[in-house]
């Protein structure tokens, strides 16, 4: 084997190793047409090699001429490759000089079939034997023909195409690529035609040895094509490690917000979308497989729920607020369950909301020992009422004992004005006219002992702080005298509304003034004074008791809050405790406080409501 | 039974009973005054003598019980009938020691009332005439 054959073959080979590379790289990703265009010139030049040094080999006009049509087709091939390849890698046109220096090229391949020595002779008549690379080569010596020009026309827009190409990507910014891929084309196209048509125009006889040099064309494009396979590898790799840790992040997420009971739901508001995670799916009762939207999950929602839901949705998209509910929803099997929800709003650059996202999560549980633990206070409170009533009993006796006694003896005076022989009815109509109210206060008496008495529902409603100030110091004004207690209340600003239970509230001011009364028993009767204030402080209303009693040890202040704390001699302990518990159902604070002089202040406060 | 305007002193602090008592016992012709505090009563004493006094123990500021002492103690012969509507042993006990004539519970019943009271007035002298009555 001489060096010519040995370059040839290593330039063909190269090539189809080349070639077949990004074949495959294109079969396995059909999108990459660059890396089909690539190996279509690659191969071109693969081919191109073997011709052209078949032609070198050719012992008769025939064989180089049989060669050189074959060649023709390799430069076809070549030029459809390079072309598209430019195209589509570089993605630069124009598609018209794309095509029409494929088209002038076909014209030559078509010439190329009619011909029996190719496009570019008519006639062979002799080889002449010539030195080449110290080798002995044949070179064509015979008529050239007319279709050669149309070959020529195309390598002059191939180098125009790939000049353009090169200009384009340079100005793109691309330098290195517009340098390597379309400035190395267009350099060796023009270097390959200029060759070609000195030999043929008989300046220069020697083979077309041009084909050496497209290896650097095909090596330039190869090396760019390649470093974006190993960028996209690269990036695949990463994408992948990205991918797996963003995997194991969602299991841990999942795993964490399974164990927390917790379920992630995101609503996309434009497309009215809700993704919710499998076990927030499972939550609500929602498959794994069906859609989830806004109305879908109204329908969910316990219908005395739902409007309270919406608002409050709507009042976090106006107020851009936190979205925060508490709700029920009806399972398909008609059980109830408690969810808590939490979200925020994902709005875009002109403020318009498009997300909300947030967590859920089943309080069932909770809400159920919420409910009995209130069930427990209320009838804690309950117990503790009907104690504390017990414990004025006998005042309470006397209190309704007055109407009683003013009835009985109006009635009976009536009776014997009525007795005589001239009657005075005037008399006799005023004291009906007292009769008449006093029984009506007898009974007043009765429906609040009956109230305070009753065990029902708790019942919140607006109530004026002062006239339950009032209320409460009239049922127990008996109690006071026998305590010899004088009472004052000094109200400010009324009326002051505030959202409570009535009978729950009143327990706990009786109890306040009952334990006044006590605290004052020690002291002389002349110094038994009690103050019942009310003012507002901020969103506040505060009451204070205020006693001139011995007041409490202050490492005591916060003790006598507690259960079964007690300095009395009778009673079990529970009455403040049981205030204190009232007064927190409340949003509200009960403490106590030592008065500078003497005795003890009792402070409540509680909210006050807000239109 | 010749009832000659005795006067007789209610002092109770609810005004409704005062009121009642005033009309029970103006229906059996008696001199009525009322009065709703102990200390109010008791400065009138200066200007009045009474044949009897109605007393309820539970009072404000002052109470029955202080009321009977300075009563007893600044007019030692005038019956005393103690109502009231908080009745315990003790405060019985309590009012027949400190000189009481009569402890009668609320309700208190019109004609026990007035039989009482006419035996307990019966025995004072009778006075010739009195002011009018509050």
């Amino acid at each position: 084997m001489n060096a010519i054959v040995a370059i040839w073959f290593m330039i063909a080979a190269a090539c189809m190793t080349l070639s077949l590379i990004h074949l495959t790289v294109w079969l396995r990703k059909r999108s990459w047409f660059a890396h089909l265009a690539f190996a279509c010139t690659s191969t071109a030049v693969a081919a191109h090699a073997i011709c052209n040094l078949f032609m070198m080999l050719a012992q008769t006009p025939a064989e180089f001429g049989a060669a050189m049509w074959w060649l023709e087709v390799t430069i076809f091939m070549f030029f459809v490759g390079s072309v598209s390849f430019v195209c589509t890698y570089l993605k630069v046109g124009p598609i018209w000089l794309a095509s029409l220096v494929v088209g002038l090229r076909g014209i030559m391949l078509v010439w190329n079939f009619f011909s029996p020595y190719s496009a570019n002779f008519t006639r062979i008549d002799h080889l002449e034997r010539v030195r080449f690379l110290g080798e002995t080569v044949s070179v064509a010596s015979g008529t050239l023909s007319f279709g050669r020009h149309f070959g020529e026309l195309s390598e002059a827009g191939l180098f125009a195409f790939a000049v353009y190409a090169t200009v384009v990507v340079w100005r793109r910014g691309d330098r290195r690529r517009a340098i390597l891929v379309s400035g190395s084309l267009a350099l060796f196209m023009l270097i390959a035609a200029g060759q070609a048509w000195l030999v043929f125009q008989g300046v220069m006889v020697a083979p077309f040895y041009v084909v050496p040099t497209f290896i650097v064309v095909i090596s330039a494009m190869g090396f760019e094509l390649g470093s974006d396979v190993v960028r996209a590898a690269e990036l695949t790799t990463t994408v992948q490690a990205r991918e797996a840790e963003l995997r194991e992040s969602e299991r841990q997420m999942e795993l964490a917000s399974s164990a927390a009971r917790l379920g992630l739901w995101v609503w996309d508001m434009v497309g009215d979308d809700i993704w919710i995670q499998p076990n927030g799916r499972k939550l609500f009762g929602v498959g794994r497989t069906e859609q989830l939207n806004w109305e879908r999950f109204l329908r969910i929602v316990h219908p005395q729920d739902s409007d309270r839901v919406q608002r409050l949705v709507q009042e976090s998209i106006d107020g851009d607020s936190e979205y925060n509910a508490e709700y029920r929803i009806v399972m398909a099997d008609g059980t109830i369950r408690w969810i808590a929800a939490r979200g925020c709003i994902d709005r875009n650059s002109e403020g318009k909301p498009i997300r909300m996202f947030g967590v859920c999560l089943d309080i069932t549980e909770r809400q159920r020992a919420e409910l009995e633990l209130a069930t427990q206070r209320d009838e804690l409170a309950h117990l503790s009422r009907v104690t504390m009533l017990g414990e004025l009993s006998g005042s309470l006796a006397h209190e309704l004992n007055q109407p009683l006694a003013s009835i009985l003896s109006n009635a009976q005076a009536a009776q014997r004005f009525l007795a005589r022989e001239n009657p005075d009815l005037v008399e006799v109509g005023d004291i009906l006219r007292d009769i008449v109210g006093e029984d009506r206060r007898a009974g007043e008496i009765i429906f609040r002992l009956r109230t305070l008495l009753r065990k029902g529902e708790v019942d919140h409603q607006p109530l004026d702080i002062d006239a339950l100030i009032q209320d409460s110091l009239r049922l127990i004004r008996s109690d006071l005298i026998n305590h010899s207690v004088t009472c004052v209340t000094e109200c400010a600003v009324s009326p002051k509304m505030i959202w409570g239970d009535r009978v729950q509230l009143q327990q706990v001011l009786i109890n306040l003034v009952m334990n006044a009364c006590d605290a004052m028993t020690e002291i002389a009767r002349s110094e038994r004074r009690l103050v019942v204030r009310s003012f507002c402080e901020g969103g506040s209303c505060r009451i204070q008791v205020v006693d001139s009693g011995t007041g409490v040890p202050e490492d005591e202040l916060e003790s006598v809050f507690e259960a079964f704390f007690t300095t009395k001699s009778h009673g079990m302990g529970l009455g403040l405790s049981v205030c204190r518990t009232i007064v927190s159902a409340h949003q509200g604070r009960l403490w106590a406080s030592n008065n500078p002089d003497r005795g003890l202040t009792m402070h409540i406060e509680l909210p006050l409501l807000t239109s | 039974m010749n009832k000659c305007p005795y006067r007789i002193a209610v002092v109770d602090d609810e005004e409704s009973v005062v009121r009642a008592l005033h009309r029970l016992l103006r229906s059996a012709d008696y001199v009525v005054d009322g009065y709703n505090q102990g200390q109010t009563f008791l400065d009138s004493l200066t200007d009045h003598p009474y044949d009897c006094v109605l007393l309820d123990l539970h009072m404000p500021l002052m109470n029955g019980f202080e009321v009977q002492a300075r009563l007893t103690q600044a007019r030692p012969h005038t019956p005393m009938i103690i109502i009231t509507g908080h009745d315990t042993p003790e405060s019985h006990r309590l009012a027949m020691d400190g000189g009481a004539s009569a402890y009668l519970r609320k309700p208190v019943d019109g004609p026990t009332l007035l039989d009482t009271i006419e035996k307990l007035v019966e025995g004072q002298p009778k006075p010739d005439s009195h002011p009018a009555a509050s």
